[in-house]
């Protein structure tokens, strides 16, 4: 069955040409993986994986739009499964208060006699985020520094990803719209040169 | 402990280029596979499908991941 056949097949009703065409889904998807990510996922990995972005492909086909081809859609969804999962076990051991905890103390200006400008600068950061954002956008916006990605971030809040990122976008715009009232741009605050 | 220079780097990115409209990631996430199929045809999308890849590691990383696993 060629890899455009397989979106109708999957549309079907229950039958050989339904099983045949997730065989080979599942073989294409597999390959795709392996291409992507090398020796990131082991076998077990990519079989996890597959029977994972196959559910979700079986419950997302009717939001296929058709402007893609079909098997890049499929794709698209193994990469964000695998990249779940490999997040998800990168950062298990990361509790988000934890996160959050070093996200601060990464904001908490150097002390010493040539730190006084820079502590100066990044105090005004810091004063920013405490005055400037509500309390969930300063703890996203500390375990983003923390370390932790947006996704799972977004996994431990008990939120999406778009809902985290908008949440965030709207802390960037009010920290900026806060430096601009100051007269500040983000070199100024944060100079290339004292990296 | 200090922000380390990478820190400083993606902060000074983050805060630095900021636009009104940004898509978000379940957004960009719906939009990937037309993206590198080439079949937005909508400019304005595909500018914001491109700034919000610029803007955010996790997406860049599943875009360029995708990109290489169905072109190789």
């Amino acid at each position: 069955m060629a890899a455009n056949d397989w979106e109708a097949a999957l549309r079907g009703p229950d039958g050989p040409s339904r099983t045949a065409s997730t065989v080979e889904l599942a073989g294409f998807l597999r390959g795709t993986l392996a291409r992507g990510f090398g020796n990131s996922l082991t076998e077990s990995d990519l079989d996890d994986v597959v029977q994972e972005t196959l559910l979700r492909i079986h419950n997302k086909l009717d939001s296929f739009s058709g402007r893609s081809r079909f098997t890049t859609w499929a794709a698209s969804i193994a990469v964000n499964t695998a990249l779940s999962e490999l997040r998800r076990r990168q950062h298990e051991d990361t509790h988000l208060k934890d996160a959050i905890a070093a996200g601060e103390a990464c904001l908490v200006a150097p002390e010493g006699p040539r730190a006084v400008a820079r502590a100066q600068r990044e105090r005004i950061l810091s004063d920013a985020v405490d005055t400037q954002l509500t309390v969930l956008q300063r703890d996203a916006f500390a375990a983003s520094l923390g370390g932790l990605p947006l996704p799972e971030i977004a996994r431990r809040m008990g939120t999406s990803a778009g809902a985290l990122y908008k949440l965030l976008h709207d802390a960037r715009k009010r920290l900026r719209a806060h430096f601009d009232t100051l007269g500040l741009t983000m070199n100024d605050l944060l100079p290339a040169e004292e990296d | 402990m200090p922000l380390s220079p990478e820190q400083r780097r993606e902060l000074r990115h983050w805060l630095g280029t900021i636009h009104d409209q940004e898509l978000d990631c379940d957004q960009f996430s719906e939009l990937l596979a037309e993206f590198v199929d080439g079949a937005i045809e909508d400019e304005t999308v595909r500018k914001l499908m491109q700034i919000h890849a610029d803007m955010c590691p996790e997406c860049q990383e599943a875009h360029a991941i995708l990109v290489k696993a169905i072109d190789s």
